[in-house]
C-alpha cells in the first residue's frame, strides 16, 4: 500500500487454530518465512497470512521473544545483562515439549537468532546427562539390542567417561 | 499428546554443533539414526581437558595422547559433509606433537571451512611456538580465525607465503608471537574484516608502526604491552618515532588498552563514528596526563567506559567534556592498582562549564568495583546536581555510604540512585563472563604449571652447576 511507511505496515498472520496476529513489518522481518511470501507477492498482502504448520501459542511465544528483543537492542544502553535475563527466564518458563515444539515453529518460520538460542539451551540441557535422560527429552526409542548398545559403548568408550551413569 | 514429531536432522545437528564433540558423540547410543548423525557433524571441537583421567598421573601426556587419536579418528572418517568449524584446546610438549596438530590444521582446511579456533599451549621454557601453517591464511572460505597461545606464523614477506582472506569477518589474537608489522601485512590481505581482536605483548621495530586497518571494520579490540617488564603504573618509555594508524573511521566500537600516550591519541583520532568507547588500565597510565586538547571530540559516541585505578576525577571531567552526546558513561575500578588516591595534581576541580553530555544526555552512570577516596563526595554531588537527565547512578557502596549519598540533591526527578553489594555484582559478572573466563583460565592454568615447571627446571639447573 502506498504512502505508508515500511515500519508502520502491519501483516496479518494466521495460525492452525485461525487466531490472527497483526505484527509490525519490521518485525515480520525476522520471520524469513514470512517474509519470502511478502517478496513473492510484490508486497501486495492484503489477506491475513495462513501459517498451517504454526499454532497460536508458539507464534504467540515467538512474537514475544522478537518484540522484547527489538526492545533491547533500541534502548539507550545496550541492554545486554536485561536482555541474558530475559532469556534465562524464557526458556525456564517453557517445558521440554514446549521447548521442542517452538524449535519446529522458529525452524518453519525460519527465525534465526531465536533457533539459534533455543538449540543452544537444549544442548545445555542434554549436555553432561544420562542417555536415558536424553532419550525421554527427544522421545527417542532405542532401537538398539542390549549386546549392540554395549558394544557400541566400548567402540565409543571415549564419548562416555565423565558422563553421569544412568 | 503426539503433536511432538521427530525434530529433523538438521535441527538434532544445530544443536549437537553447540555441544563439545566428545559430548556429542554420546549421542551415538541413543539409537540408530543417532549413530548416523554423529558422523555428520560439521562442527567440531577438542579441549584436552576434557581426556583427563580420573587419576591424574601423567595426565597432560596421556590426555593429550588420547586426544590426538581421537581427533585422528574422526578426521580419517570424515569425508562428507566437509568441516565447516575446527576448534582445538590443547598443551603441547613434544616436537611431533606440534606436527601432528600441525597435520591436522591441514586436514581440515578446505574450500568449507568457516572457522578455525586454536588454543595451543606449550609446556617448557624454551620459548618454542607452533608455526601456523600458511594455507590457513589463504583460506578464502575462512570466515572467523581465532589463534591463542604460542602460536606464531611465518612472515608475509616470505616467499612463501600467499595472504588472502577475502571472507574473514572477525580475527582474534591473543599472546601470539607475532610483529605488529606482521600482523599489520595480514590485516590488509582482509578486506571483509568486521570484527578484530588484538591482544599482543610483542616488540616494535625502532622505525616505527603503520598499520592500515581494513576500511569494512566496524569492531576493534586493541590490547598491547609493548614492554611486558614495565611495573604497573609507569608509563612506556618506548617511543613510536612514527605512528600511523588509518582507515578506523568506520569502526563503531572500539576497546583501547595501550601504554604509550602517543599511541593512544594516534588511535582517538582516527575515530569518526564511533558509538562505544572502552579505554583500559594501560590507557590509565598515560592518557590522564595528556593536555585535554590533545583529545579530540566524539560527536557519535554514546557510551564510554574508563578503567581507572584511583578516582581520577579530573580525568573523568576531561573525557565527558569531549564526548557531548554520551549517553552511559562506565567507570570501572581496578582492584590491583597500588595507588588508592590520585595525585595532588589530578584531584576534583569544579569544572568551568558544565560539560555538554551531563546537561543534556547523560542517562546511565555506572561505577564498579569501586572504593571510596577523598574525591568522590564532590564527583557525586556534581553529577547529581547537573545531570539534568540522569536516570540511574548504580554503584556499590555499603549501606551507611548509601544512605550519604542518596540523600544529596539531585536536578533530575527520574533519577535512581541503585547501591548493589558487592557480592551480588561479582556472581553476575562471573555468570556473565563465564565463556570468556573458561578461555582465560584455560591459559592461565597452563601458564601457571609452565612457570611452576620452568621454575623447578631452574632451581636444579641451578644446583647442578653450584
Amino acid at each position: 500500500m502506498s504512502g505508508i511507511s515500511d515500519t508502520e505496515r502491519m501483516i496479518t498472520l494466521k495460525t492452525v487454530e485461525g487466531t490472527l496476529f497483526d505484527v509490525k513489518s519490521s518485525i515480520a522481518k525476522d520471520l524469513k518465512t514470512v517474509q519470502a511470501f511478502i517478496d513473492d507477492s510484490d508486497d501486495d498482502v492484503t489477506s491475513p497470512i495462513p501459517l498451517p504448520n504454526v499454532f497460536t501459542r508458539e507464534l504467540s511465544r515467538i512474537l514475544d521473544y522478537l518484540n522484547n528483543h527489538h526492545r533491547f537492542r533500541s534502548g539507550i544502553e545496550k541492554a545486554d545483562e536485561e536482555m541474558a535475563r530475559y532469556d534465562a527466564e524464557f526458556a525456564k518458563s517453557m517445558s521440554h515439549e514446549e521447548l521442542k515444539a517452538l524449535i519446529l515453529a522458529a525452524n518453519y518460520l525460519n527465525v534465526k537468532d531465536l533457533l539459534e538460542f533455543l538449540n543452544q539451551t537444549v544442548a545445555d540441557v542434554i549436555q553432561n546427562k544420562s542417555v536415558e535422560f536424553v532419550r525421554n527429552f527427544f522421545g527417542i526409542e532405542n532401537d538398539y539390542t542390549p549386546e549392540e548398545e554395549e558394544k557400541l559403548r566400548n567402540e565409543n568408550e571415549w564419548a562416555f567417561n565423565g558422563v553421569e551413569q544412568d | 499428546m503426539d503433536r511432538i514429531s521427530d525434530l529433523p536432522d538438521c535441527i538434532l545437528l544445530h544443536i549437537l554443533s553447540f555441544l563439545p564433540t566428545k559430548t556429542a558423540f554420546f549421542t551415538t547410543v541413543l539409537s540408530r539414526r543417532w549413530t548416523h548423525l554423529c558422523h555428520h557433524l560439521q562442527h567440531l571441537e577438542f579441549n584436552q581437558i576434557q581426556f583427563l583421567n580420573r587419576n591424574r598421573i601423567r595426565s597432560g601426556f596421556g590426555s593429550r595422547e588420547r586426544l590426538f587419536a581421537i581427533v585422528n579418528w574422526i578426521l580419517s572418517r570424515h569425508r562428507v559433509p566437509p568441516i565447516r568449524t575446527f576448534r582445538l584446546t590443547c598443551c603441547l610438549d613434544q616436537f611431533h606433537e606440534f606436527t601432528t596438530v600441525q597435520g591436522f590444521i591441514r586436514e581440515v582446511l578446505g574450500p568449507n571451512l568457516q572457522e578455525l579456533d586454536l588454543q595451543l599451549s606449550i609446556f617448557d621454557f624454551f620459548d618454542r611456538k607452533v608455526v601456523i601453517p600458511n594455507g590457513v591464511f589463504s583460506c578464502a572460505s575462512l570466515v572467523t580465525l581465532r589463534l591463542s597461545g604460542d602460536i606464531t606464523f611465518l612472515s608475509p614477506s616470505s616467499p612463501w607465503c600467499g595472504y588472502h582472506l577475502p571472507s574473514l569477518k572477525t580475527l582474534e589474537m591473543h599472546d601470539v608471537a607475532a610483529s605488529i608489522d606482521d600482523v599489520a601485512e595480514l590485516l590488509s590481505h582482509c578486506t571483509a574484516l568486521e570484527t578484530l581482536i588484538l591482544d599482543l605483548n610483542c616488540r616494535v621495530s625502532e622505525v616505527g608502526l603503520r598499520i592500515h586497518f581494513p576500511l569494512s571494520l566496524k569492531k576493534l579490540n586493541f590490547r598491547s604491552d609493548f614492554d611486558p617488564l614495565r611495573r604497573t603504573g609507569i608509563e612506556c618509555r618506548q617511543q613510536f618515532p612514527s605512528i600511523c594508524v588509518s582507515n578506523l573511521h568506520n569502526v563503531e566500537e572500539a576497546t583501547i588498552n595501550v601504554a604509550s600516550r602517543g599511541f593512544v591519541l594516534k588511535f582517538l583520532v582516527e575515530f569518526r563514528w564511533l558509538r562505544s568507547l572502552v579505554l583500559g588500565n594501560l590507557v590509565f597510565t598515560c592518557l590522564p596526563q595528556a593536555p585535554p586538547d590533545l583529545i579530540p571530540e566524539f560527536t557519535s559516541l554514546h557510551r564510554l567506559e574508563l578503567a581507572v585505578g584511583c578516582f581520577d576525577t579530573r580525568y573523568i571531567m576531561n573525557m565527558l567534556e569531549k564526548c557531548p552526546m554520551l549517553k552511559v558513561l562506565v567507570i570501572v575500578f581496578i582492584t590491583d592498582f597500588v595507588n588508592k588516591d590520585p595525585h595532588p595534581s589530578r584531584r576534583w576541580e569544579h569544572p568551568v562549564k558544565v560539560p555538554t553530555c551531563l546537561a543534556s544526555h547523560l542517562k546511565v552512570i555506572k561505577i564498579k568495583g569501586y572504593f571510596e577516596s577523598r574525591d568522590d563526595r564532590e564527583f557525586f554531588a556534581y553529577v547529581l546536581q547537573h545531570g539534568l537527565v540522569l536516570e540511574s547512578l548504580d554503584i556499590q557502596v555499603d549501606r551507611a555510604r548509601a544512605k550519604e549519598l542518596s540523600l544529596l540533591p539531585r536536578s533530575s526527578k527520574a533519577c535512581q540512585i541503585n547501591f548493589c553489594r558487592n557480592q551480588e555484582k561479582e556472581e553476575e559478572e562471573k555468570e556473565k563472563e563465564a565463556s570468556s573466563r573458561a578461555r582465560q583460565q584455560w591459559r592461565q592454568q597452563w601458564q601457571h604449571l609452565r612457570t611452576t615447571r620452568k621454575n623447578t627446571i631452574g632451581t636444579v639447573t641451578k644446583n647442578l652447576n653450584l
